[in-house]
């Protein structure tokens, strides 16, 4: 069905614009705003622990940010208009053709991560900017290029989605090498050629591929099928802008449990300084994060991979690919922790989604007559525990899965459980930093 | 003993053997505690308050600029303290070890949901016992996938 993507995508766009009105006229108090509610409690909260690990990016199926620059590219709300797109349909330069510039993107957004997700109008400039920033970027390249190599949230999605329970694949790729029409890659009649730039015949992880469907309208040969599957199922980090996005995406996963959920009133301070006006200790937790996310720990993991090379014995495989290959170690991980620290969020905060969708603008209305109900936080004294029993599964999937990884590395079971002793211990160190913060 | 009910037993062992080492008793004389708590515009002072299991404590919260709240998670305490008014008080047992988190309940400006502190009832076994548990785990998996089998040709 073509409108499949639109009726998804329709209820999110409506609700967004009406949060993006709410950020911008409704009460300046975030807890009291619906964008801030919904957006940085709520929504993040379905993401990362649900859509992500058994959605895989079917939340970029769904996502309203680009969606309106799609539609002024393809001149064309739902049917397929055949023809040249509108604008100059350009192709994103090759040298960017990676996430480096969704890592620096995420990151620095990461730093203002304080006043995002507490000030209304802050969410409407990044949130909006967005929006502009995908139209702009649709009417000069081609296809999704905002999705696949600008959007932060895409960046970390990708990175993810390697964990999740669905993927999207061909139902056999030798149905797929026989057929030279390829309509998957050059659309027909029925749907466009992939706007994520893939091709599902060779399609072996879930990274790029925003689960738009198009390829499931528009094979002929009905080869295309949505899997469930093991959880952590892709094992395969490629280059070290994958590597360096799972590095910095669990240094902020520590960052954001220290600054928001940790008791440090300098930290947030800091983090704070539109309020406090403290702009040198701003720029002084910058530099710790920036310095942290992208030399800090993975210099400590590449000691590491080093050791784990060393300790495997295996003089012919390079370090480069142990690196690489190593760290989707820090992936299954990640995500446990990302959850982890998103569990408070709910459990403490999550009393303000009630009262907010009767006062949505934080005007005193009371639409459904929860206004008054008191902000409550569920099971308190249970927080820790949780998170630290994620951790532990997140410590269990990650060894698992770096023998896994192990196994596609080395020539012999030796080579393999000595390498995985460093990266475990890697690992254990992890999950004790993050104890720290949680239970200590 | 079959070579799998073998594995299973140890690592069963290496699991629990971690947080039973780490859970030690410590064993204090309960006194009587008087702490003042000062909030501000987003943070309290102290942002850290450790006492111990047993420990009688009083706790007196004052503000320093707007109305904040104390809301003690695991102990049901919520305190509201006022520009104007008396430092709220309250008396309570620690009578349950760990750690717990007080927490701003009024809303109080921008990033009053981040407004937090930690109250830490020793002996925290909660720590000590989860660390010991990831090193327990760490170390049952990697028994545990070293007596796999199958995963490699001529094994």
């Amino acid at each position: 069905m073509r409108s499949f993507q639109f009726l998804l995508i329709l209820p999110n766009l409506v609700l967004f614009f009406l949060f993006l009105i709410a950020g911008v006229i409704g009460n300046p108090m975030g807890s009291q705003n619906i964008i801030i509610v919904f957006v940085w409690i709520l929504w993040w909260v379905v993401l990362i622990a649900l859509l992500v690990p058994f959605g895989s990016r079917l939340w970029c199926t769904m996502c309203p940010l680009p969606i309106v620059g799609e539609w002024v590219q393809r001149g064309s709300i739902v049917k397929v208009r055949q023809g040249k797109p509108l604008g100059l349909n350009l192709k994103w330069p090759a040298s960017l053709r990676n996430i480096w510039p969704q890592n620096i993107g995420f990151l620095c957004l990461a730093l203002f991560s304080a006043l995002l997700v507490t000030r209304p109008i802050v969410s409407v400039f990044v949130l909006g900017g967005m929006i502009l920033i995908a139209i702009i970027l649709h009417l000069i390249f081609e296809k999704r290029t905002f999705c696949m190599y600008v959007c932060p949230v895409g960046g970390f999605l990708g990175l993810y989605s390697m964990c999740s329970t669905l993927e999207l694949r061909v139902k056999d790729p030798e149905v797929c090498r026989k057929h030279k029409e390829k309509e998957c890659l050059r659309g027909s009649e029925n749907g466009y050629g992939c706007p994520w730039f893939q091709y599902p015949g060779n399609q072996t992880r879930n990274n790029y591929c925003g689960l738009c469907t198009e390829c499931v309208k528009t094979c002929p040969l009905d080869n295309i099928a949505i899997n469930v599957r093991p959880f952590a199922s892709d094992d395969k980090i490629k280059n070290y802008d994958e590597a360096w996005k799972a590095f910095i995406m669990i240094t902020l996963a520590m960052v954001y449990s220290v600054t928001l959920l940790g008791p440090d009133p300098v930290i947030k301070d800091w983090a704070n300084a539109t309020f406090t006006g403290q702009w040198r200790g701003f720029l002084t937790y910058a530099l710790v994060v920036l310095s942290s996310a992208l030399v800090g720990f993975p210099a400590v993991y590449a000691g590491f991979a080093w050791l784990a090379k060393v300790f495997s014995g295996n003089k012919e495989i390079s370090y480069e690919n142990v690196f690489i290959r190593y760290a989707f170690v820090l992936v299954p991980m990640g995500l446990l922790a990302w959850i982890a620290f998103s569990v408070p969020l709910v459990m403490i905060n999550g009393a303000y989604i009630i009262s907010v969708i009767s006062d949505p603008m934080g005007w005193g209305w009371d639409l459904l007559g929860t206004k008054e109900v008191h902000w409550n936080p569920v099971l308190p004294g249970w927080v820790p525990y949780i998170q630290a029993g994620l951790l532990m599964v997140g410590l269990w999937i990650s060894i698992k899965k770096g023998y896994d990884v192990g196994k596609q590395l080395f020539k012999n079971k030796g080579e393999v459980m000595r390498s995985l002793i460093p990266i475990t211990v890697l690992l254990i160190g992890v999950v004790a930093a993050f104890l720290s913060r949680y239970t200590n | 003993m079959s070579k799998k009910m073998f594995t299973l037993i140890i690592t069963l062992v290496i699991v629990i053997i971690g947080p039973v080492g780490a859970i030690l008793a410590n064993n204090v004389i309960p006194s009587e505690r008087h702490i003042i708590v000062k909030a501000r515009q987003f943070g309290y002072e102290p942002s850290v308050i450790k006492v111990n299991k047993g420990d009688k404590i009083t706790i007196d919260v004052a503000t320093e600029d707007v109305t904040h709240g104390f809301y003690l998670d695991g102990y049901n305490i919520n305190l509201i303290a006022r520009p104007a008014g008396d430092p709220a008080t309250v008396t309570f047992a620690a009578d349950k070890a760990g750690r717990f988190n007080y927490r701003c309940s009024q809303t109080c400006g921008v990033f009053h949901p981040f407004m937090l502190g930690e109250f830490i009832v020793e002996p925290n076994y909660l720590f000590p016992g989860s660390i010991g548990l990831a090193i327990g785990l760490g170390a049952a998996a990697l028994f545990y996938l070293a007596r796999k089998e199958g995963d490699f040709c001529g094994e």
